[in-house]
C-alpha cells in the first residue's frame, strides 16, 4: 500500500491510518469519512441497488446519502447500514458493501436488470403468485432487505440524557446560529443540536461577510458568546423526531454506533433551522458511479481536500452553479461544461452569476444555456454525458468521469414534521416549506425558504427573538446580523430531463429503492395518483432514505406526468428516525435482562441462593420451583405439591398486592369497590372479595382484612397490585372525592410467607414467640390476629389458596427471611409456583386465567355473591340479558377420560357432532399428583352440562384428549382440610 | 448496596420506620396544616438538614424515622379528620446520589434541573421505577421503592458506565 499525497482540508489532520473496504486495505487521514477517503483511493464503486442490484457510487456527502452503505465490523457483531458519508474512520476498521454476491464488482443478482420490466411498481403485488408465494420466498427474502443484521448485538448501552431548556434550535448554520444567539441574548436558556461535528453550515464553502467581518470570524465570535451565555452545543447530534413536546436527538460522533446518546429535549420554544438538502434532477443513467450532487464535490473538496473527479460537467438550474463551478476549478478540477437548464436571458447581465459565467468561458468551460443532461455514458462510472439543447436539436457527447447536478434545495423538515404539520409550496425553490409557525415551533433560514445568507440571518434572528419570548425570556435580542454571500439563486423549476418512454426505466428518482419515472408511470396508469398512494405502491422514499433526496423531486416528477402542479400535488410525509439509528439506540435501557422492570421480594436472594429457578410473573420474579425437587419444572412441582398435600410448605406471596384503605368512609368505599359488602365484616375478620369493572366484568378477587373500624387491608393478584392501585384511586378521586378515605400501597411494606399443609400449623406455632402460640392455635378461618417472631411483629390470617389448612403470615421485609428459615426448621419445605397452580386448580380456585377480563360473576360461578344485592361499582350492567344467554361460557372442570393423557391451557372444547365450532376452552391444566390424572379448569357454554364429554383439540400442539365435564372443585369439595 | 465511581456515587442509607400520611382532600384549609410542608413539592428539614416531611405528591407526605414529635403531628392531623396516617416501613429504601456525575446520571431518566426547578422533592419514575427524589447539600437523596432496587442499581451502574464512555 503507497502512502498517496497528503490532502489538505477543514476536517482532516496529517496522521495517517489504514482502513479496510471489501477486504482490501487503503491508507486515509485522521478525520476521513469511508466515503472521502474512499473516493480520494478512486473508489467509485460503493454498493448496489435493493432491487435491480445497479452499481452506485456517491451521490453526497451527507445524512442524505442512499447509495453507499455499508456493513461495519464483521459477524456475529456487525453493524449494517452505516452511511459512508458520516463514518469517520478508525484505524483497522473494517467495511464492506452491501447487496452483492459474491463481489460488488461481478453481482449475480444483477441479472435482475435483464428483467426490469417484470420488477416494474407493485411487481410484487402481481408476480410470484404460481404455484405460490412459498415457492418464491426463500429466494426473495435473501434477496430482500438492505444489509445483514447482525447475529449478536454487543453495542454498549446508549446514554441518555434528559434535558429541558426555553428554546431549542435545530441546526447551526448561519440562520441557527443567529436564532440562537437572539434567544440567549433575551434570557433564554437555548439548545443547539447540529448534525454536523463543527458548526457553521453553508458558511464553510460559501464564505461571505457579517457584520463587517469575514463569516468564519463572526462565527468564532458567535459561538463563543454563546458559550458565554450558557447555551449548550450538541454537535454531531440530529434532531430525529418529535414526540410531542419532546424532541428526539441523537448524537452519533462518528457516525458510527457505540459512542451514541439519545436526547430528550423538552423545550417550551423551537426554532428549526436545519437547512436545506440538495435534490438531482433526473436523466436516463443518473444512477451511474459518478454523478453526485454539487454541493457535496463542494464538501468533499472543502473538508477531505478530495477531488470527487478530474472531468467535470455541472448540471443546474440556477445561478449558484457558476460560483460552485469556479471553486471546484479552483481546487484542480476540470470544469468542462456547465449544462444550464435555463434560457440565456436567465443571468441578469451584470450579476454576480453573469460575470463568473464569462469568466469561465474565458478559461475554457462550455457554458450551455437551456440544455439539459440527456443521459450518461458509462457501465461502471460515468465516461461522458450526452446534452441536448431543450427546445430541440440534437444531442451531442461530452467527455467527463463526473457529472455533478444540482435541482434546488428542499429544506430540511422532517425532524420536525413527522408529527404532521401541514406543509405549503415555495415558488422559488419550487418546494415545500412549513405552513405555519406556531408558539412552539418556528423555522428560519433554507429551512424556511430564505436561500441567501443576508435574508437567513435577519429570519434566524426573528425567529429566534420571538421564540424567547414565546419561552417568556424578557431581555433584548440585540440587533440581526447583517450579512451577505452567495446571492439568490434564481432556481427556475427543473425536474427531469426530456426521456422517450422506453427510457424512462433508467431515470432514477429514488436511488435506494430503484423507483424510476417508469414505475411512477406505472403507479398512474393503475389508479394510485395520491403522492402518498404512490409512495407506498412504488416503494419511493421508503426505507432509510425516507424521501431526503427522492421525496421532493418524485412529487415534482409526478406532477409532471399527471400534467399537474407541484402545489397540487403536494409531498409524501417521512416517517421518524430522520437519520437511521440502531435499534439498540431506540430501545435505551431496555435490552437483555432490563427489556422490562423487574420487582424482587425480600426473599429473592434466598431463593436464588437455595435453586430458586425465578420467572417473571407481571413484573415479579417469583421461584417457579426448587431445583433441588426436581430435575424439571414438572417433576419438581409435584414433588413440591405432594410435600404440601402429605405435611407442609411454605411459599413466598411477598407479589400479592396490598392496599390500605383508611378513614371514617373506607368501609363504605370498599362497599363500592367490591361485589360483596365490607362494612359487615368484624374487626378481625378476613373475607373473600371480587370487584367488577363498570361493564360488569370480573377485574381482580383478593382477601380484605378489617384492621380497624376505619381500616382495612385489600390483597390484590400478584401481577394487579399497580393496576389495582389505579383503580382504586380512580375512582376515590372521581367518586369519592371530599369523603374520608385513602389508599395507601403497602405491597413492600408487608412481606408474605405461606404455610400450608396439615402440619404448617404445629410448625408455626413452634416459631411463633410463647406469648402468641395459644391465640393463633385457636385461630379459625378466615380470621387473623397479631403475633410474633423473634420480637418482630406479624399478622397471621388464617386464608388458604391450596385447600389446606394454611396460614398467611405478614411481617416486615427486614424479618422475612428469619422468619422464612425458623418454617423451614420446624420441617416444612418450600415450594414454588407450578406447585401453587397444582393445588389452586385442584381446590378449583381462581388466577388471571380465568379471570381475564371476558367473564362474569355468573360465569365463574359467583352467583350468591351478586344475589347478596350489594350496589357496588358495575353491579347495574350485570343483569343485561346477554350475561344470560345459555352461550355464555360457566366455569367447569375438566378431566381426561382415561386419566392418563395430558391437555394444556388453550385448547379448544367441541363436540362430536361439531368438531370445528369450539364450545369453550381449557384455562388451566394440571397433572394432579393427589388423584394421579391431568385434570382442568375451563370456561364452556352452559348449555354443556356436567358428564358431558367432549374432546380438548390442540392443533397448534398436536394433541386431541378426550375429557369429560366435571365440577369445578376436584379435590375436597367439602373444605374440610382447610377449614378442620 | 453502593456503585461507586469517581464522579458519582449511590450509597443506601440505614433508615427505621416510615410513614406515609394521606389527606383525605387537598388542598386543606390552612389552619389545618400547620407545621407541615404545606406546599406539595416542599420538605420539612430537622436542625441536621435531615428531611423529615416529605410532601412528594398533592396531599401526600412521607415521614421517614419519625421522632415523637413528628407522630403527634401526624397524629393530630389525623384526630383533626385531615388524613391518615400508614406505617410503610419496609416500602422505601433510601440512597444519597452524589459526586459531579449526580445530576447527569439522574438526566438519563428525568431532568432533575426541571423536575426540582420550583419544588424541594418530587414523585418520579427513574428508570421505570417509583421513587421520590429531592436535593440534598452533597447531590439528591432518593426514597425508592424496595422491590425496584436492584434493577435500579444495574441500570443505573449501566449507564454509569456508558457515562464514561461518551
Amino acid at each position: 500500500m503507497s502512502t498517496p499525497p497528503l490532502r489538505r482540508g477543514t476536517r482532516i489532520g496529517t496522521q495517517w491510518l489504514s482502513f479496510r473496504f471489501d477486504g482490501r486495505s487503503y491508507p486515509a487521514q485522521a478525520g476521513d469519512t469511508a466515503a472521502s477517503a474512499l473516493l480520494a483511493n478512486g473508489v467509485r464503486l460503493m454498493g448496489r441497488s435493493v432491487k435491480y442490484r445497479r452499481r452506485r457510487g456517491l451521490l453526497g456527502a451527507g445524512p442524505e446519502e442512499p447509495n453507499a452503505l455499508f456493513n461495519v465490523g464483521e459477524q456475529p457483531q456487525l453493524i449494517p447500514n452505516v452511511q459512508a458519508t458520516l463514518l469517520l474512520l478508525r484505524e483497522g476498521m473494517s467495511l464492506a458493501s452491501q447487496n452483492r454476491w459474491p463481489s460488488l464488482r461481478v453481482d449475480l443478482a444483477s441479472l435482475l436488470q435483464a428483467g426490469g420490466g417484470l420488477f416494474s411498481a407493485g411487481f410484487y403485488y402481481k408476480t410470484f403468485i404460481w404455484p405460490s408465494w412459498r415457492t418464491y420466498e426463500s429466494l426473495i427474502r435473501r434477496l430482500a432487505g438492505l444489509g445483514a443484521a447482525p447475529l449478536d448485538c454487543a453495542l454498549p448501552h446508549v446514554a441518555i440524557e434528559h434535558l429541558a431548556c426555553d428554546v431549542l434550535v435545530t441546526g447551526a448554520g448561519p440562520a441557527g446560529l443567529a436564532a440562537a444567539r437572539a434567544a440567549a441574548r433575551a434570557g433564554a436558556r437555548v439548545v443547539i443540536c447540529e448534525s454536523e461535528p463543527v458548526c457553521g453550515g453553508e458558511l464553510e464553502f460559501e464564505g461571505g461577510h457579517i457584520d463587517g467581518q469575514t463569516a468564519a470570524a463572526w462565527l468564532v465570535r458567535t459561538l463563543a458568546e454563546l458559550e458565554s451565555l450558557g447555551a449548550r452545543i450538541l454537535t454531531s447530534t440530529t434532531v430525529i423526531t418529535d414526540n410531542g413536546g419532546e424532541f428526539i436527538a441523537h448524537a452519533e460522533p462518528g457516525g458510527l454506533p457505540g459512542h451514541n446518546t439519545m436526547y430528550r429535549i423538552r423545550p417550551r420554544a423551537m426554532v428549526l433551522a436545519a437547512g436545506a438538502l440538495e435534490r438531482p434532477i433526473v436523466f436516463c443513467n443518473n444512477d451511474r458511479p459518478g454523478v453526485m450532487l454539487l454541493g457535496a464535490a463542494e464538501r468533499y473538496l472543502t473538508r477531505y481536500g478530495t477531488q470527487v473527479g478530474r472531468e467535470l460537467v455541472l448540471f443546474a438550474n440556477h445561478d449558484r452553479v457558476y460560483a460552485s463551478a469556479q471553486r471546484l476549478a479552483a481546487g484542480g478540477m476540470a470544469v468542462r461544461a456547465i449544462v444550464d437548464t435555463r434560457g440565456a436571458d436567465a443571468l441578469m447581465t451584470g450579476s454576480a452569476a453573469h460575470v463568473l459565467r464569462d469568466s469561465l468561458v474565458a478559461a475554457g468551460v462550455e457554458c450551455l444555456a437551456a440544455h439539459a443532461v440527456i443521459s450518461a455514458n458509462g457501465g461502471s462510472g460515468v465516461r461522458a454525458v450526452r446534452v441536448a439543447p431543450l427546445h430541440g436539436g440534437p444531442p451531442r457527447k461530452i467527455r467527463c468521469d463526473t457529472i455533478l447536478v444540482s435541482g434546488g434545495w428542499s429544506p430540511a423538515l422532517h425532524g420536525g414534521f413527522h408529527g404532521g404539520a401541514a406543509r405549503a409550496y415555495a415558488p422559488p425553490l419550487d418546494s415545500f416549506v412549513a405552513a405555519t409557525s406556531t408558539e412552539t415551533r418556528r423555522h428560519a433560514g433554507s429551512a424556511n425558504g430564505c436561500l441567501e445568507l443576508g435574508a437567513a440571518l435577519a429570519d434566524g434572528h426573528a425567529a429566534g427573538a420571538r421564540a424567547a419570548a414565546d419561552a417568556k425570556a424578557t431581555g433584548h435580542a440585540g440587533v440581526a446580523p447583517q450579512g451577505n454571500g452567495d446571492p439568490s439563486p434564481r432556481l427556475q423549476a427543473f425536474a427531469r430531463s426530456p426521456a422517450a418512454p422506453a427510457a424512462e426505466r433508467r431515470q432514477f428518482i429514488d436511488l435506494q429503492n430503484d423507483v424510476t419515472v417508469a414505475d411512477l408511470r406505472v403507479a398512474l396508469a393503475e389508479g394510485f395518483s395520491d403522492i402518498e398512494h404512490v409512495k407506498r405502491y412504488t416503494t419511493l422514499g421508503i426505507g432509510t432514505e425516507q424521501g431526503r433526496s427522492s421525496a421532493v423531486l418524485g412529487a415534482a416528477v409526478l406532477a409532471e406526468l399527471k400534467g399537474e402542479s407541484l402545489a397540487a400535488v403536494g409531498v409524501s410525509r417521512s416517517r421518524p428516525p430522520y437519520q437511521p439509528v440502531t435499534l439498540r439506540s431506540i430501545a435505551g435501557f431496555h435490552v437483555g435482562d432490563a427489556v422490562m422492570v423487574s420487582r424482587r421480594t425480600p426473599l429473592n436472594d434466598w431463593h436464588v441462593a437455595h435453586g430458586g429457578m425465578l420467572e417473571p410473573m407481571g413484573l415479579w420474579m417469583r421461584p417457579r420451583y426448587y431445583s433441588a425437587n426436581g430435575a424439571n419444572p414438572f417433576d419438581a412441582a409435584i414433588a413440591e405439591a405432594r410435600q404440601v398435600r402429605t405435611a407442609g410448605g411454605i411459599v413466598d406471596g411477598s407479589t400479592l398486592g396490598k392496599l390500605e384503605v383508611a378513614g371514617p368512609d373506607a368501609a363504605a368505599f370498599l362497599d363500592f369497590i367490591y361485589l360483596s359488602k365490607a362494612s359487615t365484616m368484624r374487626v378481625g375478620r378476613s373475607k373473600y372479595m371480587v370487584n367488577l369493572r363498570e361493564d360488569g366484568m370480573v377485574l381482580d378477587d383478593g382477601l380484605v382484612l378489617r384492621l380497624a373500624d376505619d381500616r382495612f387491608l385489600a390483597t390484590t393478584g400478584s401481577g394487579h397490585g399497580t393496576h389495582m392501585l389505579s383503580h382504586f384511586e380512580h375512582y376515590r378521586a372521581l367518586h369519592w372525592s371530599g369523603r374520608g378515605v385513602t389508599v395507601t400501597d403497602v405491597t413492600e411494606a408487608w412481606a408474605v410467607i405461606v404455610a400450608a399443609g396439615p402440619r404448617c400449623r404445629d410448625a408455626l406455632l413452634q416459631v411463633l414467640d410463647t406469648a402468641w402460640q395459644a391465640p393463633i392455635g385457636r385461630l379459625g378461618h378466615m380470621d387473623f390476629a397479631d403475633g410474633s417472631h423473634a420480637g418482630q411483629a406479624l399478622r397471621v390470617l388464617r386464608a388458604s389458596f391450596s385447600g389446606e389448612l394454611a396460614f398467611e403470615l405478614h411481617c416486615r421485609p427486614a424479618g422475612a427471611v428469619a422468619l422464612w428459615e425458623a418454617l423451614l426448621a420446624a420441617g416444612l419445605a418450600a415450594y414454588g409456583l407450578e406447585a401453587v397452580d397444582i393445588l389452586r386448580v385442584e381446590k378449583g380456585y381462581l388466577t388471571g386465567s380465568e379471570l381475564n377480563g371476558q367473564t362474569t360473576p355468573f360465569d365463574l360461578g359467583m352467583a350468591a355473591l351478586v344475589k347478596q344485592g350489594n350496589d357496588c361499582l358495575g353491579r347495574a350492567l350485570l343483569d343485561r340479558p346477554a350475561f344470560h344467554e345459555a352461550t355464555r361460557p360457566r366455569l367447569v372442570g375438566l378431566r381426561a377420560c382415561d386419566g392418563r393423557s395430558r391437555f394444556l391451557a388453550g385448547a379448544q372444547l367441541t363436540t362430536a357432532a361439531a368438531p370445528d365450532r369450539p364450545q369453550g376452552f381449557v384455562t388451566s391444566s394440571v397433572y394432579s399428583p393427589t388423584l394421579d390424572q391431568w385434570l382442568g379448569l375451563a370456561l364452556l357454554a352452559r348449555n354443556q352440562a356436567e358428564g358431558t364429554q367432549l374432546m380438548a383439540r390442540d392443533p397448534l400442539r398436536g394433541s386431541d384428549v378426550a375429557v369429560h365435564v366435571v365440577a369445578p372443585v376436584h379435590f375436597d369439595p367439602a373444605s374440610e382440610r382447610m377449614k378442620g | 448496596m453502593q456503585t461507586q465511581s469517581s464522579r458519582c456515587s449511590i450509597d443506601r442509607q440505614a433508615h427505621g420506620r416510615v410513614l406515609e400520611f394521606a389527606a383525605f382532600s387537598w388542598p386543606q384549609p390552612g389552619d389545618a396544616m400547620v407545621g407541615w410542608p404545606s406546599v406539595a413539592g416542599a420538605v420539612r428539614r430537622d436542625a441536621l438538614n435531615r428531611a423529615i416531611l416529605l410532601h412528594f405528591a398533592p396531599g401526600r407526605v412521607l415521614a421517614p424515622d419519625p421522632s415523637a414529635a413528628t407522630e403527634a403531628l401526624l397524629d393530630a392531623a389525623a384526630a383533626q379528620g385531615v388524613g391518615s396516617g400508614i406505617d410503610v416501613t419496609g416500602k422505601w429504601e433510601h440512597y444519597i446520589i452524589a459526586g459531579p456525575d449526580a445530576a447527569r446520571l439522574l438526566a438519563c431518566a428525568i431532568e432533575p434541573g426541571a423536575v426540582l426547578e420550583n419544588r424541594e422533592c418530587a414523585a418520579v419514575t427513574l428508570f421505570d421505577c417509583p421513587a421520590v427524589i429531592a436535593r440534598t447539600h452533597a447531590g439528591f437523596e432518593l426514597w425508592l421503592q424496595s422491590s425496584y432496587s436492584a434493577d435500579f442499581l444495574a441500570t443505573a451502574e449501566r449507564f454509569r458506565a456508558a457515562l464514561q464512555r461518551t
